[in-house]
């Protein structure tokens, strides 16, 4: 059980700080949403996972939260990400690209044989 | 560090964060509607999609709270609370488990120290892993000539620097004052620069102080400095006689350096007459230790020196044998201070380990005992939701909390005991003066007191956290047959218990076994009322042509005029005492090649009367007379094992000696230095006691052997106190500078010869006590357990006819049935360590069939007594009562 939920946790802050990155300041609503589209309704999103992963992420310093109005004129909660969180982002992106091209490379047709 | 902030975070989360949610929540499902109601969805419709989208709004909201705080440190902080609020409750229970494992934590909290401080702790000199003591042969301490020790250090590539120092020796200081007897030794001059200190005052030695006749200067220990001069910067530069001589304080060592001995107060350098070749290489007065050059193995250095050896005996301005110091040792400085007492130690230490197993084997039956008695509780939280996992935990942590409860108490015992074992142990214990408890030590014994708490909290936590709620709950309460089953796991644990204090106290046992028979040794000479004491003048004082001779041939007439003094006589070291001399010689019918090594035995000069005080039997020939002192009889009396060696089969009488020092070079005979045997004396123990008989050599008090130190050896009728008085006033009469110390009866001496086996005896059997004690507790309470278990089958069978006394048999069948189990496995235990233990024992072997006879009878007897009041209670059971309860 913990090893699956870890990795998914893992992704799952990875896409919220590279939407972040994207949009700009969003709210968790907008987030959850958003993150259905770029996977291409491929990935079904639990919403209530979400408010404790951004949480965490506020709580390691790499995003930051004030309440603002929506496009709709709602109150709520919005998300940006902090230096500390660009930073990441650029890091996890490389780190991340690394490992899919090392695990495609497995995947990938002998070129040379 | 990012996870550093959001522990932080977590541990601060406060309920704010948590409202604030709600209101982010609330509006996450109000735009999740919006959507849905924009798509054609009913309100209702799209409300309940957004809170299915969520997964819940109530799990949504538990789910963040887990992550703003942290909930298992809220769990850990209420189990404890709870943990404390059963131990309130249960003050008996709570009492006895804190105090076993107390006791078991204190023991270990103690011999820790005593490892830690004497084994561990690393010397108090630079990079002192670096230091390594260099001997040969088997004696790691072995002495050197200082021309060899510099040799050596010149031509070894793995010691960056070595040096030596010498014994230690009671010497005469005066300044002003009265004159005081202080041990000092000396070492060569590079000796503080090899360990790596720094003066606390002043400077060490120079190389320019190793030179004879320069200044004579003198290095004081920070106590010496402390106690005589107050600390006081003046002292450097003043000059302080040492036997009769002036030196000048050039500088203090630094404060907790004890060196080279323990009770060292000063320290005066090695010095090297330059203009006579043979002068560093004729006294073997220097123990020897060195640095390792970085990157080198003791085993590396050790090869090296072995390999020159060789090459740099013949630096010797004599022919030496080849056999002498051929097999160099380089061992770790630390090592070999601590030495003999290291297995003694570990062997406690291993000792204490198996009874705080006892304590918590104890602790966890009682946890059990009570568990059981609680398996409602535990049935109806389960029933409630609690999860196997959380049970475990509050289990676990109502032992943890008596764990570290027993530890503090344990910890407050050890701190104000730590002083008492501290004088169990003999005086002569390497670094004994150092002995506190460090901070490690507290963390040690926190450290097995938190373990302590999770080995016996996790038997009954696992054992409860599996039962079978269902089966508890419908049972409602005890079964009426006692559920033999539930009793295996406490079964085990006292057997297991018993059997660890057998192991424990058959070791004890075999000490005292071994002590006894050390005690019956006998030694071959007489010891009751005889006492003993070291009459010394000072060095000087024998410059003095004939003034040492002249005072002590006075004492030694005196001595016969005491009033009470039934013989006296002086000896130059007291048998024993493990002081004594070596007297390296060759024997006639014995001739040698110079590169082979000479004989040796043990040398002693006494005055005649020696054999009659310690009451040695001649066995044929004479013993020395008054006239042999003159020197010009060469007469010596040997023991029988001597003649027996070296003259097997032939008469002794009349046959020659020559010690090597007189010969002219080695192994060449001069007949006219030659000493005559003259009679041979019965063989006693003079060694030791547990050795065997050694070759021994009595010689005169001739005027070629002056010294400034004698031993008076008194038999008197008068009780010790009073013979000492008189002897002091005798001495004084004759000269007031003489200092008469180390007053002791024989039975003394003999005594402190065996103190360490005796310490060591002392101390496990104090340990194995409190095994047994700790062992009886955990039978004790787990038949009195049983039996209140049973009242309603014990009523049950009473009302069937069954006799009391069947009852208590019963009863008192099943501890023995324990006690039985529980020696079986401690003997194979103790069988097992047999080869461990052999080599502390004298003469008893590991396994001696009276102690494995005696352990066994014992732990029946505590089994006996253990089941005597709940057999008793047993049989006081009240049918009509037992059966009518519930």
């Amino acid at each position: 059980m913990g090893g699956k939920t870890d990795v998914w946790q893992g992704t799952l802050a990875l896409m919220v700080l590279k939407t972040l990155q994207m949009m700009g300041p969003q709210h968790g609503y907008g987030l959850a949403r958003r993150i259905e589209q770029t996977s291409g309704d491929l990935l079904e999103l639990n919403y209530g996972t979400l408010y404790p992963a951004l949480l965490k992420l506020e709580q390691e310093g790499y995003i930051r939260s004030r309440w603002g109005v929506s496009e709709n004129n709602r109150r709520a909660k919005f998300y940006e990400l902090t230096k500390a969180g660009e930073r990441q982002v650029r890091k996890a992106a490389a780190e991340w690209e690394q490992t899919t091209e090392i695990v495609a490379r497995f995947f990938a047709p002998a070129k040379e044989a | 560090m990012h996870w550093l902030r959001s522990l932080w975070m977590r541990l601060r989360g406060d309920a704010a964060q948590i409202d604030d949610f709600d209101a982010e929540l609330e509006s996450h499902v109000a735009m999740h509607t919006e959507d849905g109601v924009r798509a054609g969805l009913t309100r209702e419709e799209a409300r309940r999609q957004a809170l299915l989208k969520l997964g819940g709004a109530e799990q949504a909201r538990q789910a963040y709270r887990d992550r703003a705080t942290l909930p298992p440190l809220e769990s850990v902080l209420h189990d404890v609370r709870f943990a404390l609020r059963q131990m309130r409750r249960a003050p008996g229970f709570a009492l006895t488990a804190v105090m076993t494992l107390a006791l078991g934590i204190g023991a270990n909290a103690v011999i820790y120290t005593l490892v830690d401080s004497i084994l561990l702790r690393p010397l108090p000199y630079g990079q002192q892993s670096r230091l390594m003591r260099v001997g040969y042969g088997p004696d790691e301490a072995a002495f050197f000539p200082k021309g060899w020790i510099r040799t050596l250090a010149e031509h070894s590539n793995a010691f960056t620097a070595i040096s030596g120092y010498g014994v230690d020796a009671e010497q005469t200081v005066a300044d002003d004052g009265a004159p005081q007897r202080v041990f000092g030794s000396e070492v060569m001059a590079n000796a503080f620069d090899v360990l790596g200190i720094q003066p606390a005052a002043g400077r060490f030695f120079s190389p320019d102080d190793a030179i004879a006749g320069h200044d004579p200067v003198v290095v004081l220990s920070y106590g010496f400095w402390q106690q005589r001069y107050g600390l006081s910067q003046a002292a450097i530069g003043q000059s302080i006689r040492i036997e009769g001589a002036w030196r000048r304080i050039i500088g203090v060592m630094p404060a907790g350096v004890r060196f080279p001995y323990a009770d060292t107060e000063f320290v005066t350098p090695v010095t090297f007459v330059l203009s006579n070749p043979r002068d560093p290489w004729t006294s073997f007065s220097l123990r020897a230790f060195g640095r390792l050059r970085d990157g080198v193995t003791p085993a590396q250095a050790q090869a090296e020196l072995r390999k020159l050896h060789g090459a740099l005996l013949p630096l010797f301005p004599w022919r030496m044998p080849d056999v002498w110091a051929a097999h160099m040792t380089v061992v770790p400085l630390l090592e070999s201070e601590t030495g003999a007492m290291r297995p003694r130690l570990l062997l406690l230490f291993g000792a204490v380990g198996l009874i705080l197993l006892i304590a918590c084997a104890n602790v966890a039956n009682l946890m059990l005992a009570r568990a059981t008695a609680r398996e409602r509780e535990l049935a109806v939280r389960g029933a409630l939701g609690a999860s196997g996992r959380r049970l475990i935990q509050q289990l676990l942590s109502e032992s943890i909390v008596l764990g570290v409860a027993a530890g503090v108490v344990g910890l407050t015992a050890a701190f104000a005991s730590l002083r008492i074992f501290v004088g169990l142990l003999p005086a002569n214990t390497p670094r004994i003066q150092d002995v506190t408890l460090h901070m490690g030590d507290v963390l040690f014994t926190l450290g097995a007191s938190v373990l302590a708490g999770v080995l016996f909290g996790v038997i009954p936590a696992v054992k409860m956290a599996s039962m079978n709620l269902l089966g508890t709950l419908r049972t409602g309460s005890r079964g009426v047959m006692g559920r033999g089953a539930s009793f295996f796991v406490s079964m085990a644990l006292v057997m297991a218990q018993i059997g660890l204090s057998v192991v424990v106290i058959t070791a004890a046992g075999l000490m005292l076994h071994s002590l006894y028979k050390l005690s019956q040794v006998d030694p071959g000479f007489r010891t009751s009322n005889t006492v003993t004491a070291e009459v010394a003048l000072d060095a000087a004082a024998c410059k003095e042509k004939g003034r040492c001779a002249a005072f002590f041939s006075t004492l030694r007439d005196r001595l016969q005029e005491m009033s009470g003094v039934e013989g006296g006589a002086l000896v130059d070291s007291l048998p024993l005492s493990g002081l004594d001399g070596n007297y390296v010689f060759d024997a006639e019918g014995h001739p040698r090649d110079p590169r082979e090594g000479a004989l040796m035995a043990t040398g002693r000069t006494v005055t005649p009367d020696y054999f009659d005080v310690l009451g040695l039997q001649l066995d044929r020939g004479r013993l020395l007379d008054r006239e042999d002192e003159e020197g010009a009889s060469h007469a010596v009396v040997i023991n029988e094992r001597m003649a027996q060696r070296l003259w097997p089969g032939q008469n002794p009488l009349g046959k020659h000696v020559l010690k090597v020092n007189e010969e002219p070079s080695p192994a060449v005979w001069d007949g006219t230095k030659a000493s005559v045997v003259v009679g041979v004396v019965r063989n006693a123990r003079e060694g030791s006691l547990d050795g065997g008989y050694e070759d021994e050599i009595y010689l005169p008090v001739t005027p070629a052997q002056d010294q400034p130190v004698m031993y008076v050896v008194l038999r008197s009728h008068l009780t010790p106190a009073a013979t000492a008085a008189s002897l002091r006033r005798t001495v004084e009469s004759i000269d007031a500078q003489a200092a008469v110390t180390r007053v002791r009866t024989m039975d003394e001496v003999v005594a402190s010869s065996v103190a360490a086996p005796r310490a060591l005896a002392m101390l496990l059997l104090g340990f194995g006590s409190l095994a047994v004690v700790i062992g009886a507790v955990g039978v004790y309470s787990l038949i009195a357990y049983m039996v209140s278990w049973r009242t309603r089958e014990i009523g049950l069978r009473l009302a069937l006819g069954a006799q009391r006394w069947q009852i208590v048999m019963a009863v008192v069948r099943q501890s023995l049935l324990l006690a039985c189990g529980g020696c079986l496995a401690g003997l194979i235990g103790a069988v097992a360590l047999s080869r461990v233990l052999r080599s502390f024992l004298f003469e008893v072997n590991a396994i001696d069939p009276i102690t494995f006879a005696a352990v066994p009878a014992l732990m029946l007897l505590v089994a006996l007594v253990a089941a005597w009041i709940p057999a008793r209670r047993a049989a006081a059971v009240d049918p009509m009562v037992a059966l009518r309860a519930d």
